[in-house]
């Protein structure tokens, strides 16, 4: 430090150095908000960590409990035996063990069913007329309730079951007086029928018999089926059914309790579409492989700082930071993803981007000297004109404000781990990973330590060695909206955030620079 | 710390500004102070710091006279004696920016004329120049005070 011994600057110093102005509480007040506005900030960095760890947990959690995806013949069996015992010998009663097979066929029963109302309609009067049209509704309802239940065999939800269950409630109301109608032949007979039905609950001993009369109508070999649906033919269907040979009868009998807490508590449909009939079924979940085209862009951020206090050290950093501005980051890239039926996918691929930093300066080196001349014209008392001629000259340094662009070029492979919601035409992922960088290279200047302006380049004579020849590695979160065109075809965007874990700096280099970039990608997928 | 960014400014707003901008930087960095200075040191270093920022962005910072027009060097060193603080505060206020940051820096803050060129982006023949005119300024000032006063 510098004490003049200037008589004039002794006695500003003197005066000034240590004097002492309160600020007006105001000034206080907007520091104690700008303060306050700073810290959060860091919410900008937790929160894609934040989601990283929460895809982690689904992640986890998915694997450790059984997804209901993969379990739908076992929730079907769960949720239909009630069913299953109040209507034993009922037609519905088969159609809730999840046999694809019996399904079929008691549609075509329906089917047949209604077929020959209509025909014996043809004699009667618009009384039957109506109840033949009541009849058809039954078989439709019959019908949406089998494509519900059959989506239950599927795995879906456990509302949707419970649904179900109502409809076939229902259906089996109508279709046990319809099957009346057929055995006797009496109208009168079946509206009597379907009237108490209709007043008083369902019971096993009506549903009993009115199977009894399908089975006199013809309908052997239905009925056989139907008798055999209820407990009893639980075993059989366990062993017949394809996606059930993963759980013995024995195994999930001793487990029953705990599997259905499982499934209560992890039911994905049930949580994200409470109110939906039908699970909405996601497009790609049969599919195996999703192939991603990009395009990224966003926004880069930088921060510099040193760890040695040294003046000069400081000196530089602030030099730095008011001279260089980060500005964006633009790049594009294909990915590959293999995608399980439980949601959890995985994703690899190679993205190519390009970063700018601006600098701003002004040159040193340029000089300007202005002229002014100035003419004043003096009238004395005599009335005596002088014209006075002022020149003043000034010389102007840095006059010239310079600005440059470094450019930064990356070629990086991202590799990460997301978890799908699925949506009727949509589906949101949750991705987490990393990104190795392959290579990179810059092109460009800053100031160098001795604040002289410096080539970035290595290939440059001169050049300052400010950035690492490799980027290293990155921590990547994001999360993708995904809206399906067709059932192979589909559009995301996803906004993106990544960290540079280790400093774009080199160790040997006085200041330390972090990046991050935010960024959004938009794409199309391919699903096959 | 506010009446170094008065200093510094060419009015109370910018000041407030300065203070203001000088706080935060000081608190976001507080980890990188070492207890090796005292903290009212590191905090004068930041407004400084923050002051001539504030100066380099400024559009004002080729604000200059020609130093033809200033007076002869006289002393009147009786009069320096009769000013007080916010007298002299008023006096550097009315220089022109660039000759105000010099001044403050070298005769106040005691930097040198080679940290002042670093820190100003500027050569060291012009912090001096800017220094000599500031002087000469600040003379006149106090010589047209003193006249008034006496």
């Amino acid at each position: 430090m510098n004490k003049s011994d200037n008589p004039l600057d002794n006695l500003f110093r003197d005066q000034l150095k240590d004097h002492e102005i309160q600020p007006e509480p105001h000034v206080w007040e907007s520091i104690n908000t700008a303060i306050n506005k700073n810290t959060r900030k860091i919410w900008l960095i937790l929160a894609p960590v934040i989601l990283l760890l929460v895809a982690l947990a689904i992640y986890i959690t998915a694997n450790i409990n059984p997804s209901p995806q993969s379990q739908g013949p076992v929730s079907g069996i769960e949720q239909s035996a009630p069913a299953i015992s109040m209507q034993e010998d009922s037609q519905t009663s088969s159609l809730s063990t999840g046999d694809k097979q019996n399904i079929n066929q008691e549609s075509n029963q329906d089917r047949e069913i209604a077929e020959d109302q209509t025909s014996s309609a043809q004699v009667n009067d618009g009384q039957e007329n109506r109840e033949i049209k009541s009849q058809n509704e039954a078989a439709s309802k019959r019908d949406e309730a089998k494509m519900v239940s059959s989506s239950d065999n599927s795995g879906t939800s456990i509302q949707a079951l419970n649904e179900n269950e109502e409809v076939n409630f229902n259906n089996e109301k109508s279709n046990s007086s319809v099957a009346t109608k057929i055995s006797s032949g009496d109208t009168k007979n079946a509206l009597e029928r379907e009237d108490t039905f209709i007043e008083d609950d369902i019971s096993q001993e009506k549903s009993t018999s009115t199977s009894s009369e399908i089975a006199t109508s013809g309908n052997n070999e239905s009925a056989s089926v139907i008798s055999n649906s209820g407990m009893g033919s639980f075993e059989k269907l366990a062993t017949e059914n394809e996606g059930f040979q993963r759980f013995s009868v024995d195994h999930f009998k001793e487990n029953e309790k705990d599997q259905r807490n499982v499934l209560s508590t992890t039911d994905l449909c049930a949580l994200m579409y409470p109110k939906t009939n039908e699970c909405p079924t996601f497009k790609d979940l049969n599919r195996r492989f999703q192939l991603d085209v990009y395009a990224i862009g966003g926004k880069k951020f930088s921060t510099l700082s040193t760890n040695n206090s040294v003046g000069n050290v400081n000196d530089y950093l602030n030099k730095r930071r008011s001279t260089e501005t980060p500005l964006w980051n633009v790049g594009m890239g294909i990915r590959l993803a293999n995608q399980w039926t439980n949601g959890i996918s995985v994703r690899g691929g190679i993205q190519i981007s390009k970063g700018s930093i601006r600098l701003n300066y002004m040159d040193e080196s340029q000089r300007r000297t202005v002229v002014n001349v100035s003419v004043d014209t003096i009238i004395d008392d005599a009335g005596n004109t002088t014209v006075v001629w002022d020149t003043i000259s000034v010389v102007e340094t840095n006059i010239i404000p310079v600005e440059d662009f470094n450019n930064f070029t990356q070629l990086d492979v991202p590799l990460t781990v997301g978890y799908t919601f699925l949506g009727r035409n949509y589906d949101i992922e949750l991705n987490g990973g990393v990104m190795f960088n392959l290579l990179f290279t810059k092109h460009g200047r800053i100031f160098d330590p001795e604040n002289e302006i410096a080539s970035i380049d290595p290939s440059d004579n001169g050049s300052i060695q400010a950035y690492e020849k490799q980027l290293g590695l990155s921590i990547i979160s994001s999360v993708a909206f995904n809206y399906h065109l067709t059932e192979q075809i589909s559009v995301f965007a996803e906004p993106q955030f990544r960290y540079f874990l280790k400093p774009v700096s080199p160790e040997l280099y006085s200041l330390e620079e972090s990046w991050f970039h935010m960024n959004l990608m938009l794409g199309t997928r391919y699903s096959f | 710390m506010f009446a170094l960014c008065m200093r510094y400014a060419r009015h109370k707003l910018e000041a407030e500004d300065i203070m203001q901008e000088g706080f935060i930087k000081a608190f976001e960095n507080l980890d990188s102070f070492r207890s090796e200075g005292s903290l009212e040191g590191w905090i004068r270093t930041i407004m400084v710091h923050t002051a001539i920022k504030n100066y380099n962005r400024s559009s004002f910072q080729k604000e200059s006279i020609g130093i033809e027009h200033l007076p002869e060097d006289t002393m009147y060193p009786e009069a320096y004696g009769d000013l007080n603080r916010n007298e002299l505060l008023n006096l550097i206020k009315e220089l022109p920016e660039g000759y105000r940051v010099v001044f403050n820096m070298y005769a106040i803050e005691g930097y040198k004329h080679k940290e002042i060129a670093r820190m100003l982006n500027i050569g060291e023949s012009t912090s001096r120049s800017q220094l000599v005119k500031a002087r000469k300024l600040l003379q006149s000032m106090i010589e047209k005070l003193y006249t008034v006063l006496l």
